[in-house]
């Protein structure tokens, strides 16, 4: 599905460079659940950024569903990462002036689906994870776990191939952490939907198919599960 | 997806409540103020634009050279309009207007004799309705003004005579003729936006004057209105060249007339002096004729128009600079959504599109509040405007069409910068981390429009400070006499033989210190006419010696009366016969050359050729208002019937005291002499004061734009200075904790912002002055543009914008530090 090789993405300062990522090739299949795990710093959070296409690196070549992403115009890109791929964040990134319902049906504007079209797919979206009774609240009347519950929503609305997800649990406590987890398991056993997940957590880390060590820009290991 | 745009723009609106009222009353009192001045500049540019072939209709100018005085007038000789027409087939029809004394009238309503004095009287040739369709609503245009004792009534004037009875057919008694003059047709009320005003049409034909100048070509009080045929083009070109035939026609047609008055023709042209005619667009006349010398035409200056469109455009600027510094102040919490949109799949343009919405329905609720601004305040703008203006014009279709113009205008200008720069932000940027969003971006930018607001506000206090300054130089300025404490009685002309002895009267009332009986008074009625004076030996001045004086023909105690001071010589006295002398002003006697004038003598070519000698010289004073410099000016006696006037003043001193009772004994004794007649009386620096009615509205004007600027500026350095603090709240905490006094505070957080206004005021001086400078040169005295004024419009800035900002900078100040770290 992708496939990075000898991605790098370095800062200039002064006369040297510092490298974030240094020489990383890395190459996910469809169907997998990765999980990125490393220290502070470390550039997992970069990787992750690359490969949704949200930063660019300074070098090296990376290929998407076999486009060349490094070659691709913005527009282009961005139209890539439209159709295939949903983010969630560790802080949710709901818009707070928008309701549960509005929020999870913005994507689908972006994407110039019909109004009746875009109710359809929003009730199913609550209706399979039961916050319908939720719908018209604003992010700041729910919890943590509701907040990324909806931010998964989001996400999955218009059923990306790929989903990114930078700490989704980091800043919900164990047992809602639990919950989101779980989700994304099933969302990977039945839907086949592809996960690359960072994460702090060895614990949720293990509910992947394959873990990746990031140390000071580079792969440290690897191993499947 | 515009439904979207405009729930998420509705949503920002209501929940950011402090800084939408600040948006929304910004561009509300600058949509407000370019509503008003639109309506102000409509009005304006609606002059005289109402008759029917318009475009076909104009007024001759007169463009002459006269000895050395040159002139441009609204009004010409005479025989000008009957000349034009039948030496240029181009021409259909002209008629011509005099303005008459006020006429004192008597009448009967519901039985009962009474008297009025009539102001707005006008003389006109018989077929004026017929150039210039003003339209009747009883009566025919064609023939009411052919009989020589008609008279044409506006509807208000009818009212004021005979209350509802129908005027036609009933008589009205002119004194000046006492022969009764018929009713024979209605107009309706003159328009305002007409530049001749008139409440009564009589014939020229019953006018003496008319008669007795219907051959001079040099008499200037009658104003001549031409129609061309419907056929010939009226193109500035073709114009230019049916002007250009004038000429040869004034040469033939002139000669006669300027000979009688003892300037052969030639000579006249050889002397460098010209008399030409030109036509200008009816349309034009009350804007575009500020260099049109006349008294009939209400006439105002394109200038304003110019400097008021300027000043909305201005006003309207500063609340769209509120807005943009607003919206990138808050980018911080905005780039967030525009972060997360942008992950979420949407393109730029859709973003600009959402900002540009917002600013769009900002933009129209700000249009609703100030269309009911300008409901409220239109009352107040037309006193200050001395304008008549209806909130109906708001509801026309072109105006609607206007306002969402504007409404759409102002919102690309507002929105445009906010749209651009904030979706502009990468999200990955924005979205890193937990989303802090470093927004030093746009921080000059921001600077950069606070300084621009102050200085456009700054600019106008001090234009507001000098205009004022001026004003109150145009009444604290020795005038050369004392205007203080000075009523002129008016009609005393009808008093004939017994004016002296009113005088005598009135000088036996112990609340009356001196009177004077003249033909003119400072602001009233001065005839001016060429005289030859006598060469002074030596002076080889060459060519050119006539001199055009202005003039009073007044008695002994005009001189002391009003408080003009004898340079030289002595003023009129009963011990020596006078009726040859003249008392002449510093200013002829320098244009004249003379280095001692005292028994030169002058010679009138206009009269019968009489001799004066001069007997004093007055120091200068002001006969018109500060706009002109003094004239060469002379006072003729009682005795020398120079020429003859049709109008007398009695001019009275009064002491200081019960004005109210000295005016009802003056009254009395002018009722003892002139039972029916009514008593007109005013006040000699009241007179004066009504000189500067135009500059004064402009000052009024002015100093409102002023007050409103300021607020919109100080409303946007409010928005800046909420923010400002609400950012720093950590920084502040943090400071608090190490140690940092209030005081610390506030001048950190205020020393920002005064430093851009400090900027902006020096920004404004030079640009200030420049404005100033020019407008002063309208007046031939003017006061001086002192330093002062612009440290004191520094300083006004300065205080307003400290206090503005300071009660926000003490607020966040005083905020415990706990409750702003524990966030974090």
């Amino acid at each position: 599905m992708l496939s990075l090789k000898n991605i790098s993405k370095y800062y200039q300062a002064g006369g040297n460079k510092t490298y974030v990522l240094n020489n990383v090739s890395l190459d996910v299949d469809a169907g997998e659940f990765v999980s990125i795990m490393g220290p502070s710093g470390s550039g997992k959070s970069t990787l992750l950024n690359i490969i949704g296409m949200l930063d660019e690196p300074s070098e090296g070549y990376h290929y998407f569903m076999k486009e060349p992403v490094h070659q691709l115009k913005e527009k282009a890109r961005s139209a890539l990462y439209k159709q295939y791929i949903g983010f969630v964040f560790q802080a949710y990134h709901l818009i707070d002036e928008l309701t549960v319902y509005e929020n999870i049906e913005t994507p689908l504007i972006y994407q110039d689906i019909k109004s009746s079209e875009r109710k359809a797919l929003v009730a199913d979206m609550l209706d399979r994870f039961q916050i319908v009774g939720k719908k018209d609240l604003f992010p700041a009347q729910l919890s943590g776990g509701q907040q990324q519950l909806v931010g998964i929503a989001r996400a999955l609305i218009t059923k990306p191939r790929l989903i990114l997800a930078d700490e989704p649990t980091g800043n919900l406590n164990s047992k809602q952490g639990e919950e989101i987890m779980e989700l994304f398991r099933k969302l990977n056993k039945e839907d086949k939907v592809t996960i690359i997940q960072v994460t702090h957590s060895e614990k949720n880390a293990e509910y992947g198919s394959r873990i990746i060590n990031v140390l000071d820009g580079k792969i440290d290991s690897s191993r499947n599960l | 997806m515009i439904k979207n745009y405009f729930k998420i723009a509705w949503r920002n609106l209501t929940r950011n409540k402090v800084s939408s009222i600040i948006n929304i009353s910004g561009l509300a009192i600058g949509l407000a103020c370019v509503l008003f001045i639109g309506m102000y500049v409509k009005d304006e540019l609606s002059y005289d634009r109402f008759f029917k072939d318009n475009d076909h209709i104009f007024r001759v100018n007169l463009d002459g050279k006269m000895g050395n005085e040159e002139f441009l007038l609204g009004h010409t000789p005479p025989p000008v309009g009957a000349a034009l027409k039948s030496n240029f087939s181009e021409v259909e029809s002209y008629a011509r207007i005099y303005k008459p004394n006020n006429e004192i009238i008597y009448f009967e309503s519901n039985g009962q004799k009474k008297s009025l004095t009539e102001k707005n009287l006008l003389a006109v040739d018989s077929n004026f309705l017929q150039v210039l369709n003003y339209p009747l609503v009883a009566g025919d245009a064609a023939t009411c003004l052919s009989g020589v004792n008609s008279v044409v009534l506006t509807e208000r004037a009818a009212k004021k005579y005979f209350g509802d009875a129908s005027p036609i057919g009933k008589t009205l008694v002119f004194d000046e003729y006492a022969k009764p003059f018929t009713v024979t047709a209605v107009l309706k009320d003159i328009p305002a936006q007409s530049s001749l005003q008139f409440d009564m049409l009589q014939s020229t034909e019953s006018i003496p004057p008319v008669k007795h100048f219907n051959w001079s070509w040099v008499w200037l009080q009658m104003g001549t209105y031409v129609k061309l045929k419907p056929n010939v083009a009226v193109d500035v070109a073709s114009m230019k060249r049916l002007e250009s035939k004038f000429p040869a026609m004034v040469n033939q047609q002139a000669a006669s007339a300027f000979k009688r008055i003892g300037q052969p023709w030639d000579e006249f042209k050889k002397k460098g002096g010209h008399w030409d005619l030109h036509l200008q667009p009816i349309a034009d006349l009350h804007l575009r004729s500020v260099n049109v010398g006349t008294r009939y035409f209400n006439q105002s200056d394109i200038k304003y128009v110019y400097i008021f469109s300027a000043i909305a455009l201005f006003i309207i600027l500063l609340a769209c600079i509120n807005f943009m510094n607003l919206s990138t102040a808050q980018a911080a919490r905005r780039a967030k959504e525009v972060g997360i949109r942008k992950v979420l799949g949407s393109a730029r343009k859709q973003l600009i599109g959402q900002f540009m919405a917002e600013a769009f329905l900002y933009c129209l609720f700000s249009a609703f509040v100030a269309v009911v601004i300008v409901a409220l305040a239109l009352p107040a703008f037309n006193q200050l405007s001395e304008k008549c203006l209806s909130i109906n014009v708001l509801f026309s279709i072109e105006a609607i069409a206007g306002i969402g113009a504007l409404v759409v205008i102002t919102a690309l200008l507002a929105g445009s910068y906010p749209a651009f720069f904030l979706t502009s932000l990468k999200p990955v940027s924005i979205l890193k981390g937990s989303g802090i969003f470093k927004d030093s971006s746009g921080f000059l930018m921001r600077n950069a429009l606070v300084i621009f607001q102050f200085t456009v506000s700054t600019v106008l206090i001090i234009c507001t400070l000098i205009v004022y300054k001026q004003l109150n130089y145009t009444q604290t300025k020795d005038l050369g006499f004392n205007k203080e404490n000075v009523l002129i009685i008016q009609n005393a002309e009808r008093l004939g033989q017994s004016e002296e002895s009113l005088r005598q009267e009135l000088l036996r009332l112990p609340e009356i210190s001196n009177a004077t009986i003249a033909t003119g008074i400072p602001t009233q009625n001065k005839f001016a006419d060429t005289y030859i004076p006598e060469l002074e030996p030596g002076n080889t001045k060459s060519g050119e010696n006539n001199i055009l004086l202005a003039s009073f023909i007044v008695d002994e105690a005009f001189a002391p009366t009003l408080g003009l001071k004898m340079a030289n010589g002595r003023n009129f006295s009963k011990e020596f016969a006078d009726s040859a002398s003249v008392v002449i002003n510093e200013a002829a006697a320098k244009q004249i050359g003379w280095k001692n004038p005292i028994g030169k003598t002058m010679t009138y070519p206009g009269g019968n050729n009489q001799q004066f000698k001069v007997v004093g010289v007055v120091k200068d004073f002001n006969v018109e208002s500060l706009h002109q410099s003094v004239p060469p000016f002379a006072l003729f006696y009682k005795t020398s019937k120079t020429y003859s006037s049709y109008t007398s003043y009695i001019t009275v001193r009064i002491k200081p005291g019960d004005y109210a009772a000295t005016i009802a004994a003056i009254q009395t004794k002018w009722k003892s002499f002139m039972p029916d007649t009514p008593f007109e009386y005013s006040f000699l620096d009241a007179e004066f004061d009504s000189l500067y009615r135009a500059d004064q509205t402009i000052g009024k004007v002015f100093s409102v734009f002023t007050f409103l600027s300021l607020t919109v500026a100080c409303l946007g350095l409010l928005g800046l200075a909420i923010y400002t603090a609400q950012r720093r709240t950590k920084e502040i905490g943090i400071r608090k904790v190490l140690g940092a006094s209030i005081e610390n505070v506030v001048t950190m957080l205020s020393k920002d912002f005064l430093k851009l206004v400090i900027a902006a005021s020096i920004i404004s001086f030079p640009i200030a002055w420049y404005a100033m400078d020019k407008w002063l040169q309208d007046f031939a005295y003017r006061t001086p543009v002192s330093w002062w004024i612009f440290s004191l419009a520094a300083g006004i800035t300065l205080v307003i914008a400290l206090a503005t900002i300071s009660f926000q900078s003490i607020k966040a100040a005083l905020t415990n530090p706990i409750n702003s770290l524990r966030n974090e």
